[in-house]
């Protein structure tokens, strides 16, 4: 073979291989999704009975270390797992297009506030699920972002509110003994951080969060605090800074740190979504 | 050398790349379409996916509580050990709206599993957010359900699978059920259900009750037809407490499922059976399934709609044979209608096949051959029924026999 054949030869063995590594790359999906990145766009109204919301402001939506100033020492989200937590979350396609719809209020029970937690007080037994309980804490209303509910709330005022937590030593009882049926109190009086933990990490005394509240209807006293899917708080959150565990990250794909965007702006953005 | 003797090598030197590269990549799509589910968790113990207990939290709204009760009539029909039964307090698994966690509520659904120290699951909690700006559509909602259930069966989620409810299945095809790949999980994760004998029984309460034809009049049910007896029977009554079903010729040579007597009286359309088969699967068994529409007053009756499928060299002889059908729309004459058959055979060979029908529209269509050596399929025509049912059938042991079935059915909430 002379010297022009193997020339012809190992140039095309090259231009093939990089057409094929190519056409391999094109095909392998992964390589082109990335659930990390806020789309801020219009989506089709299929599947809601709304408008296409208008979005004016863009977030900065990526807070790769969260810093926690005041973190109390709740056990790592991975704990669940450890424990035989398995979780898979749903949510329509419209999400994924458009992460700001988690920002959206949907219901009237829904109130949206800017608060400031003051105090951690019993955790109730609360689930046919013996190791879930609601954490009561103490709020400080500093602003009420959303409120078409009947509930009156006003700024200044402090409320009682409970947030979904999993206590671990019921949920490790229930790990080794392969049952709901296990005995679980009622009431914790003194909540021990360490013992608990959440989808979404519990809230911390002394931070100040965005919060979603929400109540049942017929039991309008017992508010319930979730954290939105989008987590906004500046004096909380800072890219440079890492309190939380190594294990700590959200238990659920929809979650978006907001950093970056003062907090006026933020609340602007709630408020544009739900207009 | 020759310009032209280099062109010659230069080309084989292309082929002998390009193919490979093709092959890669045909297997990789393989391996993509095979590898589902890539994060299955753990699974229940077969003992207790046999009899999965169901309860519906009542706070539930009645009509998601109507699409999982769809769903979980899905799951049943998918020919593996998985059944769902419905209870009315405790159980495996709870279907609960959440109000309590994480506002604003989403549109969708999220699955907790409870596993073990021994890696079994032993509880699972299915939320759906009751979200009223998108609880419109029904179809998709059932989709939710059936994936939702489909994680609280063990099996995770495979985005780009097409022929996956835990996948690309409800994007790709509008088709909110179980597929291929969804059934070869589960057999992989759990095996073929038994064709043992079951009871007369309502799933809508967990009980052991009959109940007659009467009790079936509304909207919607779903039925499943379960061979009860081998022996030698003569279905020539109905009765107002049992219903009955014909069966025409001998098992071994040809059997025919005549539904004609229980669609006359329970609905205004009606589905029925035509199947036949060698006493023996050989190198050139054919099995033949036609599916027979008659007795609407506004169409000739016995239209047929079939489809074939040869199936050659079976070691075992037997053959394990679902069939569900399942309408979305009983309140409109041109209901939807999505058609899933599975076929196993014991030699692991499958065969699955779904459609969905509006009216003489076919919404999608699905076809798998999979693993199947000799697969022919005939025309579909347009059916109608509201009821959907299923058939297992133990071919090819060359008994002649005509077949008993009871039935289980669900009655949804109208």
């Amino acid at each position: 073979m002379d010297i022009k054949t193997t020339f012809i030869a190992l140039t095309s063995i090259i231009i093939l291989a990089v057409v094929g590594i190519i056409i391999l790359y094109q095909t392998n999906p992964s390589n082109t999704f990335n659930t990390n990145t806020a789309v801020i766009s219009t989506f089709p109204t299929e599947r809601f009975n709304t408008n296409t919301i208008p979005i004016y402001t863009s977030p900065v939506i990526s807070c790769v270390k969260p810093y926690n100033k005041n973190y109390m020492g709740w056990a790592p989200v991975s704990d669940l797992r450890k424990y035989g937590l398995g979780y898979t979350e749903d949510f329509a396609p419209e999400y994924e297009k458009n992460p700001l719809l988690f920002l959206k209020v949907f219901d009237d029970i829904i109130i949206v506030v800017h608060a400031k937690v003051i105090s951690l007080g019993e955790a109730y037994q609360d689930s046919i699920i013996p190791a879930e309980y609601s954490l009561r804490y103490k709020i400080l209303i500093l602003d009420i972002i959303i409120n078409k509910s009947p509930l009156s709330l006003n700024v200044g005022e402090m409320i009682d509110v409970y947030y979904a937590v999993y206590n671990l030593e019921i949920t490790k009882q229930m790990y080794l003994s392969g049952t709901i049926n296990v005995t679980a109190p009622k009431v914790i009086e003194n909540v021990d951080p360490k013992h608990f933990t959440g989808f979404i990490m519990p809230l911390d005394i002394g931070n100040e969060y965005v919060l979603y509240l929400s109540y049942d209807p017929s039991k309008p006293l017992k508010i319930f605090a979730g954290s939105p899917y989008f987590v906004f708080d500046s004096k909380v959150y800072s890219p440079d800074n890492v309190i939380y565990p190594v294990d700590s990250e959200p238990y659920t794909k929809a979650f978006y740190k907001v950093c970056g965007m003062p907090l006026f702006d933020f609340i602007n953005l709630i408020k544009n979504v739900n207009s | 050398m020759s310009i032209a003797k280099s062109k010659l090598i230069a080309l084989i030197n292309i082929l002998l790349i390009t193919i490979p590269f093709l092959a890669i990549n045909q297997l990789q799509q393989r391996v993509e379409a095979f590898s589902y589910p890539v994060d299955w968790g753990p699974k229940w113990r077969n003992e207790v996916a046999s009899n999965l207990k169901v309860w519906f939290n009542t706070t539930l709204d009645p009509e998601h509580r109507r699409h999982f009760l769809r769903a979980i009539g899905f799951w049943n029909s998918t020919g593996t050990l998985v059944t769902f039964r419905i209870v009315n307090t405790g159980g495996n698994i709870i279907v609960t709206p959440d109000t309590r966690r994480d506002p604003p509520p989403p549109c969708g659904g999220g699955t907790s599993n409870f596993s073990d120290s021994s890696g079994y699951i032993y509880y699972s909690r299915i939320v759906v957010h009751p979200n009223p700006a998108c609880a419109s559509d029904r179809r998709w909602w059932v989709a939710v359900a059936t994936h939702e259930l489909g994680h609280a069966l063990g099996l995770g989620h495979m985005k780009y699978e097409p022929y996956s409810i835990m996948g690309g299945a409800w994007d790709r095809h509008r088709l909110p059920i179980p597929l291929l790949d969804d059934i070869l999980a589960l057999l992989y994760l759990y095996g073929p259900k038994k064709p043992n004998p079951v009871k007369f029984f309502s799933t809508y309460d967990g009980s052991y009750a009959s109940k007659g034809p009467a009790e079936l009049n509304g909207y919607p049910y779903q039925l499943e037809a379960r061979p009860r007896s081998y022996s030698t029977y003569t279905f020539a009554s109905l009765t107002s407490t049992q219903i009955t079903l014909n069966f025409y010729g001998n098992l071994g040579a040809m059997m025919v499922a005549n539904m004609k007597y229980i669609m006359n009286n329970l609905y205004q359309g009606g589905i029925g059976f035509y199947i036949s088969y060698n006493p023996t699967i050989s190198s050139n068994t054919v099995f033949e399934l036609t599916i027979t529409r008659f007795y609407h007053p506004n169409y000739p009756p016995y239209l047929f709609a079939d489809f074939r499928l040869s199936y050659a060299n079976s070691p075992s002889n037997k053959a394990i044979i679902s069939f569900a059908l399942e309408t979305f729309d009983a309140s409109n004459d041109a209901a939807y209608l999505v058609i899933l058959a599975v076929f196993h055979w014991e030699d692991g060979y499958t065969y699955a096949l779904a459609i969905a029908y509006k009216g003489t529209d076919v919404l999608g269509y699905v076809n798998f051959d999979r693993n199947v050596r000799h697969y022919q399929q005939g025309a579909w025509y347009n059916l109608y029924l509201y009821p959907s049912f299923a058939v297992w059938s133990d071919a090819g042991s060359g008994r002649t026999s005509q077949y008993q079935f009871d039935f289980v059915y669900t009655q949804y909430s109208k």
